[in-house]
């Protein structure tokens, strides 16, 4: 199947944001990687609907949420192996730009819904009746899931001085 | 740390995102077409390994067994993400069947009745765990294949679940009387998980428990109970019979790696440098302490020894050592880069990149047994530094190694290796 030109002018376009976004919610350049590109093409594969009645940016966005949340299934049969090259992006740094690789360290360890659900409140600055749209949960859920998750953060945090365990 | 700080270290992490190089939308465009194809035939029950020629980035993914929600994907390459800054040198590898001549055997790739096998684990130098699927994302028996005989038998047909759909049966794990699986299924909306049994002489599967909320990870089992791993971390036993669920104490942020052992997750952080500062024996609650991996990539370590990899001259240099950072060594030709799980204890499986470019032997992945230092080549390799090999889809990293006898999509048949078949060292 060919590929619309406006379609292709979208993914130009847009294909490095996306990524980025795919990094926050993955947390790994590997799976950024194949999110955006899986979501891209479901795209595609709606382009005709989703260009003439629906924001198609959104579409895309929503649909990598819900495929991160749902993706540990096929991960598990996939045994897909996230693998770091041998020079891997050492040079750049959470910390430079002001973040804290602690938290972010620390967010690896949550659920991907708690996680998704802190990207999307946080990086994305959606409302939680938003954040619940896009996740097709309630907003109940959204609430609970952002509470666990930043509770969990502290904790997760602290807990990554193993010498803390022992006692 | 308050919300401010979690939204400003999600932007810088946006802001340090590695840029994808290549083109997407032609990544975009391959990818569909792969999938196209993979409807109209079965994928490959076998792992791919997508190596960026000369390269360090690599993917395994095995090609037929994911959900279907997200349809097959057959072997779909992520574009290549990185610029490969080392150049493959020569392997130091003969052929698996070469270096583990009893352990390396034919079997066929399905059942009588046309469904494929997806090898699940060995029990035995003699048996391997299988289980029978008829679609990737429904596997529908357990069976045993006796290779000595070449015949195998139906240890358990799974349960239908007409009100968990849709249902996903996930991984297995055996011990000498049982063989335990888990599976995924949706109820009211809500994901549950259910673990069931059943003897190793066969018969009907019997459900231990179900479990509602977050994903299962690791599951095991060990001296007649059942264990497991949340993907969120926290370690959880409960008796087969069924029972009080315990969760063992202070084991959040903890994961199952190989009964009785617990660490820490995720095993190795974004870029590669590994997070296991300890391990713990659950059943003896010794602790052994992790040292001195500053400097490697991609490590990880099991109870007895930490593997990973550096760069020297220019090359991959795989290194493994002790916990403690004693009896060091590199083995120069071997990449750190591979499979996440060590096997057994004494197996690492690293991906081989790079195409041969004086016509010597190189096969998609390399076997390291860090007992005898023997080095064995597994899988089918394309020729251009690519190629396919699978891990059987046990719980705890399997002992079964597989790979296409020809070079069909849906070969007849598959090698395998089978590393409970190597001779323990005298």
């Amino acid at each position: 199947m060919e590929q619309a030109t406006d379609f292709v002018e979208f993914v130009r376009s847009r294909g490095s944001a996306l990524y980025r976004y795919g990094f926050v919610l993955t947390g790994n350049a590997e799976d950024a990687g194949d999110l955006v590109q899986e979501a891209l093409m479901r795209l595609g594969d709606a382009w005709p609907r989703v260009r003439n009645k629906e924001n198609p940016e959104g579409y895309v966005r929503t649909a990598m949420a819900r495929l991160h949340v749902s993706w540990w299934r096929r991960r598990r049969r996939e045994q897909l192996m996230a693998v770091v090259p041998e020079s891997g992006y050492a040079d750049t740094d959470i910390e430079r730009l002001g973040g804290d690789t602690g938290v972010w360290t620390a967010l690896g360890t949550l659920p991907r819904r708690q996680r998704a659900v802190l990207v999307l409140r946080y990086y994305e600055d959606l409302t939680d009746e938003e954040i619940a749209g896009v996740l097709g949960v309630s907003r109940g859920t959204v609430r609970s899931q952002a509470s666990r998750a930043l509770g969990k953060l502290r904790i997760g945090y602290e807990d990554l001085v193993p010498e803390g365990r022992s006692s | 740390m308050n919300t401010e700080d979690l939204a400003r270290t999600l932007r810088a992490a946006a802001g340090v995102a590695p840029e994808p190089l290549g083109d997407l939308a032609a990544a975009v465009a391959a990818r569909r077409t792969a999938r196209t194809r993979a409807r109209t035939r079965t994928a490959l029950a076998v792992a791919a390994v997508v190596i960026v020629a000369g390269g360090g980035t690599a993917a395994i993914r095995n090609a037929g067994g994911n959900g279907a929600a997200l349809g097959p994907a057959a072997v779909t390459p992520t574009a290549p993400l990185l610029t490969p800054a080392v150049v493959a040198p020569a392997l130091p590898a003969r052929p698996a069947k070469d270096v583990w001549p009893g352990a390396v055997f034919k079997m066929p790739a399905g059942a009588g009745d046309g469904w494929r096998y997806r090898p699940i684990t060995a029990l035995d130098p003699r048996h391997l765990l299988v289980f029978a699927e008829r679609s990737p994302d429904r596997f529908e028996r357990i069976e045993v294949y006796d290779i000595a005989l070449g015949t195998s038998t139906v240890l358990a047909t799974m349960p239908e679940r007409p009100d968990l759909v849709p249902y996903y049966v996930q991984g297995a794990d055996a011990d000498a009387e049982h063989v335990i699986w888990y599976a995924v299924g949706t109820r009211d909306g809500e994901r549950v998980t259910e673990f069931w049994v059943v003897g190793r002489e066969g018969g009907t599967p019997r459900l231990i428990t179900t479990l509602s909320g977050e994903a299962v990870e690791q599951a095991a089992v060990a001296g007649g109970r059942l264990v497991w791993s949340l993907a969120g971390g926290g370690v959880f036993s409960m008796p087969l019979a069924g029972g009080v669920m315990e969760e063992f104490t202070e084991s959040s942020g903890y994961r199952l790696l190989t009964w009785p052992w617990v660490t820490q997750k995720p095993l190795m952080d974004e870029r590669g440098r590994g997070r296991q500062t300890v391990l713990v024996n659950l059943e003896t609650q010794a602790r052994k302490i992790v040292r001195a991996t500053e400097g490697l990539q991609n490590v990880r370590c099991g109870p007895s020894f930490c593997f990973g990899g550096t760069v020297k001259d220019r090359k991959p240099t795989a290194v493994v050592q002790r916990l403690d950072g004693s009896g060091r060594q590199e083995l120069p030709g071997l990449s750190g880069v591979g499979i996440d799980s060590l096997i057994a204890d004494r197996f690492v499986v690293v991906f081989v990149a790079g195409a041969s470019g004086d016509g010597s032997y190189r096969p998609a992945a390399a076997v390291y047994d860090r007992v005898t230092g023997a080095v064995g080549g597994i899988g089918a390799s394309n020729g251009n530094g690519g190629g396919t090999f699978g891990q059987g889809i046990s719980s705890s990293s399997s002992l079964v190694l597989y790979w296409g006898a020809d070079a069909s999509e849906k070969p007849d048949e598959y090698w395998v290796l089978n590393l409970a078949a190597v001779p323990p060292v005298e």
